[in-house]
């Protein structure tokens, strides 16, 4: 990579590159300051700075809001200091549990399936074949789609009226009649989770891909030389260099999984009963529908917890893994 | 059973091929139904018999829902929001990840999960607070406040994307290209970013597609028609209390996802192609 | 919230510099901070022929007020709450906005409205409307919005079907659950109720508790669920689907969209809604012989409607513009203003004077409506009715529809958490 190989000449890109250091070198200091010890935080200023304009106060109040009541329907009130009495009713909140459990189940399952299909398609796309070009743009429609046009348009394919799959199903005689998915309990989760499933395994089969296209091929060559089959060299190459990036997909899949009750507003309204009441639908709920904004906190600063916990544990694993 | 090398290959690619039809069905089957529906009048989608193929077939969705003045302003807006957005998460991104990546300081980790803090937190929470920021900063009904506010929200996910793939480059690659005399920011110009390039063209993607798609923030910091963005004219579209229009909703969809299209296939050739084969070879 | 454009701040100089100059009349300088003031307003207009009815409405304003620019802002039901409340906590709420008679007291509790009362009767709008109209934005006697147009329920029932049957449309709750079952022919996917299980179905709840003798809340604002009562009513409201089968299964989860496409597409026979989707089911389903209007059913002690008024009110203090703001909420009760939007969506009059009119009175469509209008008044409100109706009555009833729990169990929760909702 040292020096410009002809190959690298002709892309037109690759030109360009070519004359950057010389730009560079006009501004040297970018250079020069990019060799003392001060690059590091002059790299992540911006970032921060930008961020924090934004995040201190928020969190901040957040968390102040879970140690105070705060009901916007009663302001005679004010917003005494309750201490951690918000948690402890939380403790004792049936349908805090009811929310945690659900949210386990959803969290757990909108994250592992679109990986385990991202992986598997990322694989295939990684192997070129004829075609795989189109289908690597095709596949990733789904993520496209503004939520509310894809959770509409779930909503009508498997409508309990309209619905096409259940005209199918009905068809190829897997079902008697259509099937109203969203309104029964035992299936109401498992239709979310397919939608779930179809808009985020996009998500992991790009960046999977983009991932598997880093890895050098030539680590994979000299593995076969040494006689490696497929599967031993999934498991010491593929795997261990896609590492970071899976950690990366799956924190971020998590996080956005965990707080985000767009599927269920759409879809369900955390029904049937509560069947799809999920943490994110509960703090949501307390502070625009009960204006409860005290416990709304306390539920958030709760799922912030878990969230933090979760993260801790995926950052350990990369670092463990690659040190 | 040992299978010989050429029946090896052919399972493999048998088994590629049937993976790609099988995503390429699940992937495209709603929006194939999608772009049905969108040629079709609601009184051919609310049927009591299922109508396949659209029997009137009707280009009048599309007509009508562009005909609406406002849905060019919003189309335009998120144009304009996206692109910011983009840009920005890129070259911040790039130079704190890179930071995150290389550099071992006190409390990085802390840094990095801080960084994401900002996406932890339930948004319940910080939609008042963040009104009152934007107030203050005037940046209520602005383009520019919709694509700080989306890049404050993006930048952890573009940092952590892109630091999971510069991980992902071997630090001996720069070393060598610091040896030979360029310097640090040189060596991560014509080293890192173009081994990088396939993940940079993928956190560009997702960041396009989430500013794109965003509609809570849009919906909140704005308070005229003018302002408002693609995602809440089409979530306009749907009352609680009114009959829903499929054929204007599915129109609405197929429209959003062009501009997406063209994008990345121009990415696609640009980005991926170009650049990641020199890398990857290089 | 109004800002003042760089013209506007232009024009203003060029005027205060004229003033200065002693060219200008005496006052002008108290005129200059109402010369040309806008208007926001939020709405809820989103289905295309409302929304047109609107633009109208506007359209005839400006003619009337040129110097009032009103700047609209269409917000979506789902999200209207959680928008004004950041706006009003964020203390940028906008000057004017649409608000339902649920909403109202929340949006007075969180500081969101301001009393009109002075206004109203200044202006002589209490002898133009009937009294009961304006109980839904009436607080401890105060008047926080003025009516526009209104809701009134009815029902909606396939006319052909019933006179196939030779059955008229029920009256009281008894002969609705007969009819639920004489119209029911499961195997083939033919339903009595299309009843509203999903979201919104809360409201429904309320009003047939209410229907059986269980107040929900009495006039000094407390709890006033009587157990029985109300077991009463949600038995024999949920048994139509649990006992008889006399509603689709898909129940838990039919919400407006799902009941609409039901009715239309020949899956039920009897469907609850208000005059507001007169429009829409007249386009579908055409103007005569397949369907038509009923009044809703009487209860053991009364009708299982009510009549839900929409009003408009003003919200921030204003800088300048609370008299454009009032000139502008006040043409939404004016007799001209309701006919034409009667005209335009079918929306039903709130004014006297419209409900005597030709229009209203001559099309047999409404008889069901004008009966009802003065029988019942706004649907029951507190301050957390909302949230509580959504969050505790809701879900319990979607228990109760899918058989996870009792009635009995459903009430008891919903007495507890009526008693938080109030005083918690």
């Amino acid at each position: 990579m040292t020096a410009t190989s002809v190959e690298e000449r002709r892309s037109g890109l690759a030109l360009l590159r070519s004359y950057w250091p010389a730009w560079l070198d006009v501004f040297g200091w970018v250079g020069r300051i990019s060799e003392t010890r001060y690059w590091a935080w002059l790299m992540l200023l911006p970032g921060f700075l930008l961020i924090s304009v934004v995040i201190f106060y928020p969190v901040i109040s957040g968390v102040w809001l879970s140690l105070h009541e705060y009901n916007l329907l009663r302001p005679a009130r004010g917003q005494p200091f309750v201490g951690l009495q918000q948690f402890i009713d939380l403790l004792e909140d049936e349908r805090f549990w009811l929310s945690l459990r659900n949210t386990a189940y959803f969290g757990v399952f909108n994250v592992l399936n679109p990986f385990t299909l991202g992986l598997v398609i990322a694989l295939a796309l990684k192997r070129a074949v004829r075609g795989a070009g189109l289908v690597r743009t095709l596949i990733l429609m789904p993520w496209f789609m503004p939520s509310v046009v894809a959770g509409h348009m779930w909503a009508l394919l498997l409508d309990s009226r309209l619905g096409v799959i259940n005209d199918i199903l009905v068809k190829l005689g897997l079902l008697e009649s259509y099937w109203p998915w969203f309104a029964r309990t035992e299936t109401a989760m498992p239709a979310i989770l397919l939608v779930g499933l179809w808009r985020g395994f996009p998500f992991f089969a790009l960046l999977l891909l983009a991932g598997l296209q880093s890895i050098s091929q030539e680590m994979y060559e000299a593995a076969a030389v040494d006689g490696a089959n497929a599967l031993s060299r999934f498991r010491h190459i593929t795997i261990p260099l896609l590492l970071p990036v899976i950690v990366v997909a799956i924190t971020l899949r998590t996080i956005a999984v965990v707080n985000s009750p767009d599927l269920m507003i759409i879809l369900t309204g955390g029904g049937p009963g509560l069947a799809t009441h999920v943490l994110s639908f509960y703090a949501f709920q307390t502070a625009y529908a009960a204006f409860d904004f005290g416990y709304a906190a306390a539920l958030s600063v709760v799922m912030l917890g878990i969230l933090i916990f979760f993260t801790l544990i995926y950052l350990r694993v990369a670092g463990v893994n690659r040190d | 059973m040992q299978l010989s090398f050429r029946g090896t290959q052919r399972l493999y690619r048998f088994l590629t091929a049937a993976v790609l039809v099988f995503a390429g069905i699940f992937a495209l089957f709603p929006l194939v139904w999608t772009g049905l529906t969108s040629l079709k009048q609601n009184t051919d989608v609310i049927t009591a018999e299922m109508q396949y193929l659209p029997h009137n077939p009707t280009l009048e969705n599309y007509f009508e829902l562009w005909s609406r003045k406002s849905f060019v302003t919003l189309f335009g807006n998120s144009v304009v929001i996206t692109f910011m957005t983009v840009s920005l998460c890129l070259l911040v991104g790039t130079l704190a990840a890179y930071a995150f990546s290389r550099y071992r300081f006190t409390g990085r980790n802390a840094a990095l999960v801080g960084f994401l803090l900002i996406r932890m937190f339930p948004m319940v929470l910080m939609l008042i607070p963040l009104f009152i920021i934007m107030r203050n900063l005037q940046l209520l009904n602005t383009r520019v406040g919709l694509a700080l506010a989306y890049t404050t929200f993006l930048l952890p996910i573009a940092t952590w994307m892109l630091k999971g793939f510069f991980d992902a480059i071997p630090p001996d690659l720069e070393d060598a290209a610091r040896i030979d005399g360029a310097t640090r920011a040189g060596a991560i110009v014509r080293v890192v970013l173009p081994l990088a390039a396939p993940g940079v063209a993928a956190t560009a993607v997702l960041t396009a597609i989430a500013a794109w798609n965003e509609f809570l923030f849009a919906l909140m910091f704005t308070t005229n028609e003018a302002s408002q963005t693609w995602p809440v004219g089409l979530h306009l579209l749907v009352g609680e209390e009114f009959n829903l229009p499929w054929g204007l909703l599915s129109a609405g969809g197929m429209i959003s996802i062009a501009p997406i299209i063209v994008f990345f296939v121009l990415a696609q050739k640009s980005l991926v192609r170009g650049l990641m084969q020199g890398a990857v070879k290089g | 919230m109004s800002k003042l454009t760089r013209r506007d701040f232009l024009k203003g100089s060029a005027a205060a510099t004229a003033a200065l100059a002693g060219n200008a009349l005496p006052g002008a300088a108290r005129l200059l901070a109402q010369d040309n003031p806008t208007v926001d307003y939020w709405h809820g207009f989103i289905a295309e022929f409302v929304h047109a009815g609107f633009e109208v409405v506007l359209e005839q304003f400006h003619q009337a007020n040129p110097d009032i620019t009103i700047n609209p802002l269409t917000v979506p039901n789902s999200e209207f709450m959680t928008k004004f409340t950041t706006s009003v906590v964020g203390n940028a709420a906008p000057d004017t906005t649409m608000a339902a008679p649920t909403r109202i007291p929340d949006m007075v509790a969180i500081g969101g409205l301001q009393d009109i009362s002075g206004r109203v009767s200044e202006a002589g709008l209490m002898d133009a409307i009937p009294a009961a109209h304006w109980d839904g934005a009436t607080i401890d006697g105060a008047i926080y919005g003025v009516p526009s147009f209104m809701f009134v329920d009815w029902m909606y029932y396939r006319a052909d079907w019933f006179e196939e049957a030779g059955l008229d449309p029920p009256t009281t709750w008894e002969a609705f659950t007969e009819a639920a079952i004489a119209m029911t022919d499961a195997e083939n996917g033919r339903y009595g109720f299309g009843m509203r299980g999903g979201n919104g179905g809360q409201g429904f709840v309320t009003k047939v508790i209410e229907a059986f003798g269980s107040p929900i809340i009495d006039d000094m604002g407390q709890p006033a669920m009587d157990f029985d009562k109300a077991v009463a009513g949600l038995r024999w409201y949920t048994d139509l689907h649990t006992v008889h089968g006399a509603v689709p299964p898909s129940v838990a989860n039919d919400s407006f969209r799902q009941l609409m496409e039901a009715f239309q597409t020949g899956q039920t026979a009897m469907l609850w809604h208000h005059t507001g989707s007169l429009a829409e089911m007249r386009t579908v389903l055409g103007e005569e012989g397949t369907f038509s209007t009923a009044l809703r059913p009487q209860g053991p002690e009364r009708q299982i409607a009510s009549a839900t008024p929409s009003y408009n009110g003003i919200s921030m203090p204003g800088d300048g513009e609370a008299d454009a703001s009032w000139e502008w909420i006040k043409y939404w009760s004016e007799v001209d203003t309701q006919v034409n939007f009667l005209e335009l969506t079918g929306y039903f009059p709130s004014s006297a004077l419209v409900a005597e009119d030709e229009r209203v009175q001559g099309n047999p469509l409404y008889a069901a409506a004008l009966a009802t209008v003065n029988e019942v008044g706004p649907p029951t409100r507190f301050p957390g009715s909302p949230g509580w109706e959504r969050n505790v009555v809701l879900p319990n009833f979607q228990r109760v529809l899918l058989g996870e729990i009792t009635p009995e169990d459903a009430v008891e929760i919903m007495m507890e958490g009526l008693e938080e909702a109030v005083s918690g």
